[in-house]
């Protein structure tokens, strides 16, 4: 009997789940989606009882938060690797991916929720959303300063571009970052569009997505 | 010629920084201590985020705790932090994640909103504790039956060296009611007994208040 398919629960505009599409998509692993809303699905706290998406179940194993699905769907299906043998560069992409995943999308998630919830006017949690977003970014491009290769580390797409294009789509279309300012994202932000993985990854392209 | 010490950027009060003295000293890995304040100049230098800990390796600088442990993890194997079986090594990231994404930044968030006078200290503190209780239940469902030692074993693991400064930091500055985490209470006490654990502590750092 062939294994089931890998499951990944997410939502269309969620940029921690858009990075796992991409993940899944440059490995080349099939999977089924499902669209969740944590806030008004009351099983999904069985899934992940922090109740964020993405999850992913793969069998008998479940696993939320994206660092921890990226690194098992590393081990688990190790073509197309994500992350370099090179220590360093293993650390650089580790780095980046922490930047983003730790210092700046959290605070996002924070405005937005505050926002929704009445609890920060539209500029206060734009205001956040900016300033931590400007302040990730900027030490990325630091970090990369001279930086001529294809992608962030490299001529491979790795760990730290997986987490990079969803950031930065957020931030083009969400949040109204000027991408200009960061001239070495938004060379990468350029390329990665041209990827089919990062194409179908996109939250407009997701079952989910509003049809206008 | 000997290899140099690696050197640890660290501020004593730091989570982050509690999190990498306590893998350093888990490997039995010697290093020297650099204390950073955050109106250090030249910090930004090692750091462009200009957060702590950063660790330099020869002419090598990492930060960001998780990519500086995971380099540890690769250069000095011993004793490993993460174990080979998929599964439990996925429960110690989900867990060093949910510790390292949705709860210490959000405290981060709101010990500087506090500091620079943008909300008051009920504000600072609700915020924390908001995060803090969110991401502690969740841990306490992710091992409801747990009955090994520590959190994914009876070896210390990577899920614990990031439990340890984030119960540590809820019970000596924000008030958190640990019996209500009554697993996690219970791994607090195993790691306290610890010497690895022990010597990290914020109060024994070089730069932690003297009194």
């Amino acid at each position: 009997m062939a294994s089931p398919k890998p499951v990944l629960y997410g939502a269309w505009i969620s940029s921690c789940s858009h990075r796992i599409h991409i993940a899944l998509n440059l490995k080349g692993v099939d999977y089924e989606y499902k669209s969740v809303d944590p806030r008004t699905d009351p099983d999904y706290e069985k899934i992940n009882p922090m109740k964020y998406i993405p999850a992913l179940v793969d069998g008998d194993i479940v696993v939320s938060d994206s660092l921890a699905i990226a690194l098992y769907l590393e081990d688990k299906y190790p073509q197309n690797a994500l992350l370099p043998k090179d220590l360093k560069k293993k650390a650089l992409n580790l780095q980046i991916t922490n930047i983003v995943c730790s210092s700046i999308q959290p605070l996002q998630s924070y405005a937005v929720i505050g926002l929704h919830e009445g609890k920060l006017s539209p500029n206060e949690s734009l205001q956040i959303v900016q300033r931590y977003t400007d302040k990730g970014f900027k030490a990325i491009e630091k970090l990369l300063e001279g930086c001529n290769s294809k992608y962030a580390t490299g001529d491979e797409v790795q760990l730290g571009d997986v987490f990079l294009a969803p950031q930065i789509h957020a931030g083009i279309n969400r949040f109204q970052i000027d991408i200009t300012k960061y001239p070495i994202l938004a060379r990468l932000h350029d390329t990665y569009m041209e990827i089919p993985a990062f194409q179908a990854a996109l939250p407009k392209n997701q079952p989910d997505a509003p049809s206008c | 010629m000997a290899a140099e010490k690696l050197v640890l950027y660290s501020a004593w009060i730091s989570s982050c920084s509690y999190r990498v003295r306590i893998a350093l000293n888990l490997k039995g890995i010697d290093y020297e201590y650099r204390a950073v304040t955050r109106s250090d100049p030249d910090y930004e230098k090692i750091n462009p985020i200009k957060y702590v800990p950063a660790l330099v390796d020869g002419d090598f600088i990492v930060s960001d705790s998780l990519a500086i442990i995971f380099y540890l993890e690769d250069k000095y194997p011993q004793p490993p932090l993460l174990p080979q079986d998929l599964k439990k090594k996925a429960l110690n990231m989900q867990i060093a994640n949910i510790v390292c994404s949705s709860i210490q930044p959000l405290q981060c968030y709101a010990v500087i909103g506090l500091a620079d006078g943008k909300m008051s200290a009920n504000e600072s503190l609700q915020i924390v504790q908001h995060y803090t209780d969110k991401g502690f239940r969740a841990i306490e469902k992710l091992l409801e039956g747990c009955d090994s030692k520590y959190a994914t074993g009876d070896e210390v693991q990577l899920a614990d060296v990031y439990l340890a400064p984030q119960i540590h930091a809820g019970i000596t500055r924000f008030q958190i009611d640990m019996s209500k985490y009554p697993i996690l209470a219970r791994f607090y006490e195993a790691y306290m007994e610890l010497p690895a654990f022990k010597v990290a502590v914020p109060e024994n750092q070089p730069d932690a208040p003297s009194s």
